[in-house]
């Protein structure tokens, strides 16, 4: 079943190009990818990210139950916090990467991928205690992302309040089901808003007339590509750990146990045989997945997500490679037979603008 | 509703030919560089002087979404690539029939050109 979000006529009313995605409708551009980019990073735009999957836990044993079903630490996170995190399953391999945001003691909000809302929802209903109350109330609100370095003043117009106390990866409820964290996938300043459906439109309009530019899917992934943030399907999957994409730092090992946690100490123990890495194209071309990468005449692995950034210029991509080429000498992508040459870069590619 | 150009002939794949002499040239349709969306790159592995067969694929486009073959609607020598687009891709988004043109060929069977369509005949197939 196709599912829409409470904005899909407003897409289309704005000319928004309507495609099929993770099961949803979803607007994939309005007028054009790159001047919708450009938008976000040079002012601000708005993005439809309804398709998001949005879970609500309660209960006394909430925190516990999250714990044992991510990566990270939860019991020292702080009401209104926000810690990007991964679900793993036994063998240590990424069901998804998601944001968990700490509403309350015991009520917590996951933020999951579109893709996999409905396989973690039961791999949840199975593995959380049953004292813990689980609802995923995706289809009864939506959520929109303002992001740019006007978002601020944009989304503090809308929402009627000042948010320059709110820090990043923090989240504030307010009344009516409202929720605002200071987050997104951009690399820009910005925030996510998740409301009940029938106040989206009006929010959406709020915002727009605000000075918001519509920006579709398109604009999302090239802009979250210059900043080397990973994508489910992409740089993780079932097939790939949080150590080969390079998450280390979100993975506590020192915490107690979680699902796929003996499967991570042994790959760690044992080496991590691919690791993720950023690069540049040095010549014109553009990086797709799935594409080879050499060192010299050595294949050495593929790239998992590319593009063109429209800041730089170039070709960029990420890519999974065999752990004893991540500092390749001679780097190149074969580009339809053509071995473009590449540097690697250390990601964002473009520098990032949170508020930290 | 993206734009036809009467006068020219066009492709079942979205290629159109504009015809001077014995010269082709070619380029995408508006209705291509719309489905395209955004064209970053164009990547000629033929260049010129050298030969193609109508049907091969001769030029790479690239937008942000995806890559695209440009399919040679004729036989015959390229004359001439468009070296304005290596700087101003976005000029086949922008003017698909003028400054966005793609590739010139001399033309070794302009009989070729007879299978075409006709403006008409492409706003039919387009619909």
């Amino acid at each position: 079943m196709t599912h829409q979000t409470a904005l899909l006529s407003q897409h289309e009313a704005e000319g928004g190009k309507i495609v099929d995605f993770a099961g949803w409708r979803m607007p994939l551009q309005y007028e054009s990818i790159t001047r919708e980019h450009q938008a976000v990073r040079e002012e601000a735009g708005v993005f439809d990210v309804g398709h998001m999957g949005r879970f609500f836990l309660d209960g006394p044993a909430a925190a516990e139950g999250v714990s044992r079903l991510v990566v990270s630490r939860i019991d020292d996170m702080n009401h209104g916090q926000t810690r990007y995190t991964l679900v793993c399953n036994e063998q240590g391999c990424a069901l998804d990467d998601i944001l968990v945001n700490r509403l309350a003691d015991d009520q917590f909000l996951l933020v999951v991928n579109a893709s996999n809302r409905e396989k973690l929802a039961s791999w949840f209903n199975r593995h959380l205690p049953d004292a813990v109350l689980f609802q995923d109330k995706t289809l009864d609100t939506g959520m929109i992302a303002v992001q740019g370095p006007k978002a601020e003043a944009i989304t503090s117009q809308v929402l009627d309040i000042s948010l320059s106390a709110l820090g990043y990866y923090n989240i504030l409820m307010l009344d009516g089901g409202v929720y605002v964290s200071r987050t997104g996938y951009t690399g820009e300043d910005g925030f996510e808003i998740i409301a009940p459906n029938d106040q989206m439109e009006a929010l959406w309009k709020a915002v727009r007339a605000a000075g918001a530019s519509p920006a579709g899917l398109g604009a999302r992934d090239s802009l979250r590509l210059e900043m080397g943030f990973p994508l489910y399907g992409h740089e993780l999957s079932e097939e790939i750990t949080p150590l080969e994409a390079v998450l280390k730092r979100v993975v506590h090992l020192d915490k107690s146990d979680f699902i796929g946690k003996e499967a991570l100490e042994a790959q760690l123990e044992n080496g991590v045989p691919r690791k993720r890495i950023g690069f540049v194209l040095t010549a014109a071309g553009v990086p797709r997945q799935g594409y080879q990468l050499y060192d010299g005449d050595s294949p050495i692995g593929e790239v998992t997500s590319g593009g063109y950034s429209t800041v730089l210029k170039k070709g960029i991509g990420l890519a999974l490679v065999a752990a004893d080429h991540v500092k390749p000498e001679n780097l190149s992508v074969d580009i339809r037979g053509k071995k473009i040459p590449a540097e690697k870069t250390k990601p964002p590619f473009v520098e990032k603008r949170v508020k930290v | 509703m993206s734009k036809i150009q009467d006068g020219l002939k066009y492709t079942e794949t979205h290629e159109w030919v504009r015809v001077e002499g014995s010269v082709a040239v070619i380029g995408i349709t508006d209705h291509a560089q719309e489905e395209l969306t955004d064209i970053v790159h164009v990547d000629y592995p033929i260049g010129v002087g050298e030969s193609v067969e109508k049907g091969s694929d001769c030029v790479v486009i690239e937008s942000c979404k995806a890559a695209a073959d440009l399919y040679a609607p004729v036989s015959g020598k390229v004359t001439e690539t468009n070296e304005g687009l290596a700087d101003n891709p976005a000029e086949v988004n922008d003017d698909p029939y003028g400054k966005g043109w793609i590739i010139k060929i001399e033309m070794s069977d302009p009989s070729q050109l007879d299978v075409l369509m006709d403006a008409d005949a492409y706003r039919a197939h387009s619909e």
